[in-house]
């Protein structure tokens, strides 16, 4: 084959290709920026909650793909996947770029040295990851995920509480689909990702949390830990925007 | 001959297909719609919390099916699976290899043609709460008694690029022959009190207490059970014999706070395709 039969095999195989597999993006990386905020917050069911200190591991931030790339069907005819049978959620998705911890945010402060890399292209929305690995002794939240501590008032009640909850180890039970954002992934854009505490203790029943008790614990088991795990895992608490060239 | 004709027609053919087959296509609800839970058998599917349930009617509305590129053209239909497989119908010359499959489950209209035996008082009911699968019968408890519920399920549920139970894609239509696939409905979901571990168990106490004085549970009636504070049907807090029971919704990007948001979510993913193959959920 002569320099021009070589050229059209190559130029037809990558059409080809192109017909069959669709186009990945460009690699790009852009700056993070995480926040934990809602210092002070009226929940719905009426108690005034001021937090004194908070903190929330997280393990990483899904840029999902708006479009799922004809590439993933083509994967998936080829190679067989094993999957759970009750989670449906996310990991079966394409995620356009991702970061990865895992990090504890405190809360009032943020962290902007992360950075989002992956692929360049449109994304509808965004998942987190909550959670992961300790970094041992020193880790500020021990071997839990959130810690919350504050004094919640409603009329005459005022509860004092300290406490906090451990998420599930497996990853389809910490993660939060979903958030929304639409853009496109491109160089020269910024992504912050603030979690809304006050959505996250909005169904905590401060009155069933013991009496008396100063600070009263938040007890695994306890409808105060299941509100919180239900909280951090809703969308609701998420809001991501996106700032572009 | 030069080598980009060969590869201009070896590229067209990796792509296009070449010949036809016939597919029969059936939806199921499994053995669960015919005779409730717990299912028969050596590893049965049963509540964890001591409930029974067998089931009066099980109706699905299928208003499209995708084999391959398109829709088929055909009517939407409607079944009660609670009288077992219902064949939907036999699609012949369809492109023979592997085809994508999805389908779309949603309330029948007055073009939905009726596969088997349909009840009109029962079909009325669904189309009037807007459901695209409807359960209702009967749910009983050695020591709470029996309940019964209709639980129209008020949503559309779209399943793409759905998978076979080893995971490959869709659907392989012979070469000039024929071959039998299932729509299949897991009943199982709607009763999930997780849509994220790896797995769930059936619970219903939490139904049960959402029931008024009929002892008649609807969809509309969990919407007064909280996820972060269920109750049971002594009126305390829903309890296990390892402590307090926590129902976590299926990661789907809504706002989900009560069973009824929850049950919604979780019907979702009800539709299987070729028994335990998933699907895309939308």
């Amino acid at each position: 084959m002569n320099a021009r039969g070589w050229f059209v095999f190559v130029f037809l195989g990558l059409a080809a290709l192109h017909g069959c597999v669709g186009t990945p993006g460009r690699p790009v990386s852009v700056p993070l920026t995480l926040a934990l905020e809602g210092r002070e917050a009226t929940t719905s069911l009426g108690w005034t909650v001021r937090l004194e200190a908070a903190a929330l591991r997280c393990a990483a931030v899904l840029v999902r793909d708006a479009a799922a790339p004809s590439l993933a069907r083509l994967e998936a005819l080829l190679v067989p996947r094993a999957r759970a049978h009750g989670g449906h959620g996310g990991f079966d998705e394409t995620v356009l770029a991702a970061w990865a911890g895992p990090e504890v945010l405190v809360l009032g402060e943020e962290r902007r040295d992360l950075w989002i890399e992956g692929r360049a292209g449109t994304t509808d929305r965004l998942a987190v990851i909550l959670g992961g690995a300790t970094s041992g002794a020193t880790d500020p939240l021990g071997d839990g995920d959130l810690r919350v501590v504050g004094t919640a008032v409603r009329g005459e009640t005022s509860v004092r509480f300290e406490g906090g909850i451990r998420l599930p180890e497996a990853e389809p039970e910490r993660l939060v689909e979903g958030i929304p954002l639409t853009g496109e992934l491109e160089d020269g854009a910024a992504l912050r990702v603030a979690i809304d505490l006050a959505q996250v203790l909005d169904a905590v029943r401060f009155d069933r949390l013991a009496p008396g008790a100063a600070p009263a614990p938040i007890d695994e088991g306890s409808q105060a830990a299941l509100a919180l795990r239900l909280g951090a895992l809703a969308p609701s608490a998420y809001v991501a925007t996106w700032s572009v060239p | 001959m030069r080598p980009s004709f060969v590869l201009v027609a070896m590229s067209l053919l990796a792509c296009a297909p070449s010949s036809r087959g016939t597919v029969r296509l059936f939806v199921s609800g499994e053995l669960a719609a015919e005779t409730g839970y717990p299912t028969p058998g050596p590893d049965p599917i049963a509540f964890v919390d001591g409930w029974s349930m067998d089931f009066d009617h099980v109706l699905v509305g299928v208003e499209t099916i995708r084999l391959g590129q398109g829709e088929l053209a055909r009517p939407p239909l409607v079944a009660d699976l609670h009288l077992g497989p219902a064949e939907l119908f036999t699609e012949a010359a369809l492109p023979s290899g592997r085809l994508e499959v999805g389908y779309t489950l949603a309330v029948p209209g007055p073009s939905s043609v009726e596969v088997g035996v349909v009840d009109p008082a029962v079909r009325a009911r669904m189309e009037s709460a807007g459901a695209s699968l409807l359960l209702a019968g009967r749910a009983r408890h050695p020591v709470h008694g029996a309940y019964t519920f209709e639980l129209a399920v008020s949503r559309p549920i779209i399943a793409e690029s759905c998978e076979q139970a080893d995971g490959t894609l869709g659907l392989v239509v012979p070469d000039n022959g024929a071959t039998e696939a299932e729509l299949t409905v897991h009943l199982d979901h709607l009763f999930f009190d997780s849509g994220t571990a790896e797995a769930p168990s059936l619970r219903f106490e939490a139904w049960a207490a959402a029931a008024g004085d009929d002892r008649h549970v609807t969809l509309d009636e969990l919407a007064a059970q909280p996820l972060a504070d269920l109750v049971g049907i002594d009126g305390m807090p829903l309890r296990d014999e390892d402590g307090l029971v926590a129902y976590v919704p299926p990661a789907t990007g809504a706002s989900i706070t009560t069973l009824r948001e929850h049950v919604l979510a979780l019907a979702a993913s009800s539709p299987h395709w070729m028994g335990e193959g998933h699907c895309r959920y939308r």
